[in-house]
């Protein structure tokens, strides 16, 4: 256990290493913050002045070694576009994020748990049509497209919840939906072809053949089976909803990390880009090595 | 009189009375002046808040929707969008005869937020804060590189010594052009620059209640701001950041703002429906560019190559098919860069007409053989039509056999081969389309599109980099605004006739407005200096 641990470890890190080198290197190659920052009727002096300024003049290279070495001692710098120190304004919004993406979670499961297991149950007949087609729709439709469908709907022609923002419960139930709905046909996919298979399984047809009631059957003892395979990737996909709610956010207004990295892409803020970028790698680092930890803890099969 | 008839006769009357007291309006409708105490909130989705700063010294004109209602201008406009001096805190400015030296003479009785008076030394401190070398805002480049020093006169006056003529100076000092507000030294000596963004102080019609990043910033009436006709009408001025257009127009329908900015396709569904379009007109020009034009190399360093492309498009069909009344209308009055507010503007002179055989037989004039045309494919925020508009002008071209490639890029990658120098640009033809604003003073824009690189201007797209220089120059020295406006209508009809660029419309800034708002007067030709203390509501 301690060896799996420490050379997840080292994997983390590495990988943590490698995603701040390619988006230190990339964010450059699209353009100069020079360009966002000074107004439109600055000369190309002023703009070669701000670059030296920056510190962008250096060569790349010196440039990366600059940045690790600062953020070493745990200064990512500051917003080029706000002048705020970027942890700052990052913390702010990672915890935003992560209350968007547990109510997200929290809607993906409520509805594709008994949808996977009634598409399992009822395999091929009406209802398995019905729940695959629900998580489908969901898949197919972009979520900012969703959202907005929702917001015209349920806030300006119904009126039952607020068109966007972050204050009371009401406000997570739209984004939560929209970008739930999306993450939800992989789920139900695959609780469904997990539960075909341990449906088909020696002690199922053994509970049944003890005259074990079906729904005891299915709930007890297969349901709780194929969720291992699920739970990887539910947690997964919690680090990924994170990542991917950019669309979600600028939509319904939710001040979250997603949002902070589209105005750090539009003005090329590369420091809060950067940690931007690096907290993203850093929670789906974290998340699938607690995942890993949790399957060994859940399923005693696993040997390391 | 028996005693219950008196009884009863008291009872009416007192009824009476009491009902005429209850329905007897405060103020007579339509008199709700200035002088009313300002009430309730007034809420605004915007869609940019620019770099989120207080301190107007670093950021350009977009930002001034954010931080611009605190302070003050030194010099004000007109809602018709002129300069004037009832708007601004300066009560006089004036140059000497060769525009070297301009003199400011502060308005008396004017006061920071916190009640200490304001000075020339705060004019004094503004100016120079805004010309220090890590200055940010737009014009502070020019002013900058112009400016030799400030001198206070008086507690009243302060005198700007050129190191050049510019008789554009004023233009950077009001609403129209630049965004150079007045700053309280005092308050900057006590919290330094950094500390101003916690604790911003100005001395405008608003006041700074509190902000969060990304997501809103407050202010509340000044009840007793200087300029009397300018207190605000509302309590309270809360401004909400919402990037996606169609999120603001569904918090307009469902009342949860009362002024949304807008994009053109949502004009014409909102009018329908009953909301008001408000805003400020003629604030700028989406112009077709010839990049590197002044390079024999390109084709569109020929003018018979420049005519063929603007006569192979039919601009009136363009304008009629993405632009409705509220949003843009066909530039007419000359050459591009000039518009209504601006000097020189000649109502005689017809837009660029459609006429596809002309532009078939100027391009076998010019010899075309095919070469391919790289039309680049951007947008500003205050046009996010023009990738939809850039198609269709790319089709017109094709049908002319021109080999068009559209490239779609975003405008901060784009600006890096445009400020490089050389430009990086490959020939023959290079295109896009930019969006000066409506300077009235009309220099300032022939600086930034017009002069080349080295002359201090930012695109370079005239055709002779050696004849911009002189005629800015000389435009430049014409200290009297009559003569300047004769100088710059002549000039109008020559540039005109080059078709060095295309003004393609003049564009307006629309919102919406919800029940709650009768009526809003920001200064015409500015985008951003949007005057929220004039917005007037239902009595």
């Amino acid at each position: 256990m301690m060896k799996f641990t420490l050379t997840r470890l080292f994997q983390a890190l590495f990988t943590l290493l490698a995603a701040s080198l390619v988006v230190f290197v990339l964010a450059r190659l699209t353009g100069s913050p020079a360009d966002t920052m000074l107004p439109m009727d600055a000369t190309p002096a002023e703009r070669d002045a701000l670059i030296t300024r920056l510190g962008l003049d250096l060569p790349l290279s010196q440039q990366y070694w600059r940045y690790l070495r600062d953020a070493l001692r745990g200064d990512f710098g500051l917003s080029l576009r706000t002048r705020r120190p970027v942890t700052e304004l990052v913390y702010d919004r990672l915890f935003n994020s992560l209350k968007l993406a547990s109510a997200s979670m929290l809607f993906t499961l409520l509805i594709s748990v008994p949808l996977g297991v009634i598409a399992a149950v009822y395999r091929g007949e009406i209802w398995d049509r019905v729940a695959m087609g629900i998580v489908l729709m969901g898949q197919s439709l972009p979520s900012f497209w969703t959202g907005i469908v929702f917001i015209l709907l349920f806030s300006v022609l119904l009126r039952w919840l607020p068109t966007s923002g972050m204050g009371t419960w009401q406000h997570y139930i739209l984004p939560a939906v929209s970008m739930g709905w999306f993450t939800s046909a992989g789920v139900v996919r695959l609780l469904r072809s997990s539960l075909l298979e341990v449906l088909d399984s020696e002690y199922i047809k053994l509970a049944r053949l003890k005259g074990l009631r079906e729904y005891i059957v299915v709930n007890k003892h297969a349901v709780r089976n194929a969720l291992i395979s699920v739970l990887t990737f539910v947690g997964f996909m919690y680090g990924i909803i994170i990542a991917a709610a950019i669309t979600t956010e600028v939509v319904f207004t939710w001040p979250g990390l997603g949002r902070l990295a589209y105005e750090a892409v539009l003005w090329r803020d590369f420091p809060l880009l950067q940690l931007t970028v690096l907290t993203w790698a850093s929670f789906i680092i974290f998340i699938n090595f607690a995942i890993d930890l949790v399957y060994v803890v859940l399923d005693p099969r696993i040997r390391l | 009189m028996p005693r219950y008839q008196r009884f009863f006769h008291y009872t009416v009357l007192s009824l009476t009375l009491s009902t005429l007291c209850l329905v007897w309006p405060d103020t007579p409708p339509g008199l709700a002046s200035s002088s009313t105490t300002p009430q309730g909130t007034v809420q605004i989705a915007f869609h940019s808040f620019s770099k989120e700063r207080m301190t107007p010294v670093f950021d350009g004109t977009p930002g001034l929707p954010y931080h611009g209602q605190m302070f003050d201008w030194f010099i004000g406009a007109t809602p018709e969008g002129q300069l004037s001096t009832e708007n601004g805190v300066l009560e006089h400015y004036e140059a000497n005869a060769e525009a070297t030296v301009w003199s400011f003479r502060l308005r008396p009785g004017i006061r920071w937020h916190d009640g200490v008076a304001m000075t020339a030394e705060d004019l004094k401190f503004s100016i120079e804060f805004y010309a220090q070398p890590d200055s940010q805002c737009t014009q502070c480049g020019a002013v900058r590189a112009n400016l030799d020093h400030v001198e206070m006169v008086d507690r009243a006056t302060v005198r700007l010594h050129l190191k050049r003529p510019d008789v554009s100076l004023p233009a950077a000092f009001g609403p129209l052009e630049g965004n150079f507000l007045v700053l309280p030294k005092h308050h900057f000596a006590q919290v330094g620059p950094q500390g101003f963004e916690a604790q911003p102080l100005g001395s405008g019609p608003w006041k700074f209640v509190k902000r969060e990043i990304g997501q809103l910033i407050e202010y509340e009436a000044h009840t007793d701001y200087w300029n009397v006709k300018r207190r605000p009408k509302f309590a309270t001025l809360r401004m909400l950041l919402v990037p996606e257009a169609r999120t603001r127009v569904a918090m307009l329908k469902r009342g949860e703002v009362d002024l949304i900015s807008l994009e053109p396709q949502d004009v014409e569904p909102l009018k329908k429906e009953g909301f008001k379009i408000l805003g400020p007109r003629d604030t700028g020009f989406p112009m077709l560019t010839f990049y590197r034009s002044y390079d024999p190399a390109f084709l569109t360093h020929k003018l018979a190559f420049r005519k063929a492309l603007i006569l192979g498009v039919d601009w009136e069909a363009v304008v009629k098919a993405y632009y409705p009344p509220e949003v843009a209308e066909r530039q007419r009055g000359g050459a591009p860069l000039y518009s209504r507010v601006t000097l020189g503007y000649d109502a005689e002179i017809p837009p660029y007409a459609y006429n596809p055989q002309e532009a078939r037989r100027l391009l076998k004039e010019v010899g075309y053989k095919g070469e391919k045309i790289t039309f680049w494919n951007f947008f500003f925020t205050a046009n996010p039509e023009q990738p939809e508009v850039n198609e269709v002008i790319a089709s017109y071209w094709r049908k002319l056999e021109l080999d068009v490639d559209l490239v779609t890029i975003d405008y901060a990658a784009f600006q890096t081969r445009l400020r490089s120098r050389p430009q990086k640009f490959d020939p023959p033809v290079s295109i896009g389309v930019q969006y000066p604003w409506a300077r009235p003073s009309l220099v300032n824009n022939m600086r930034v599109f017009m002069l080349s690189h080295e002359d201090g201007g930012s695109t370079s797209a005239y055709w002779n980099p050696e004849k911009a220089a002189r005629l800015f120059t000389e435009v430049s020295s014409i200290a009297d605004v009559a003569a300047r406006d004769q100088r710059l209508r002549a000039l109008n009809r020559e540039l005109y006739d080059e078709y060095w660029a295309m003004p393609i419309v003049i564009r307006h800034t629309p919102f919406a407005a919800g029940a709650r708002i009768v009526d809003w007067r920001p200064s015409n030709g500015s985008p951003t200096a949007l005057a929220f203390e004039t917005l007037q509501p239902r009595p």
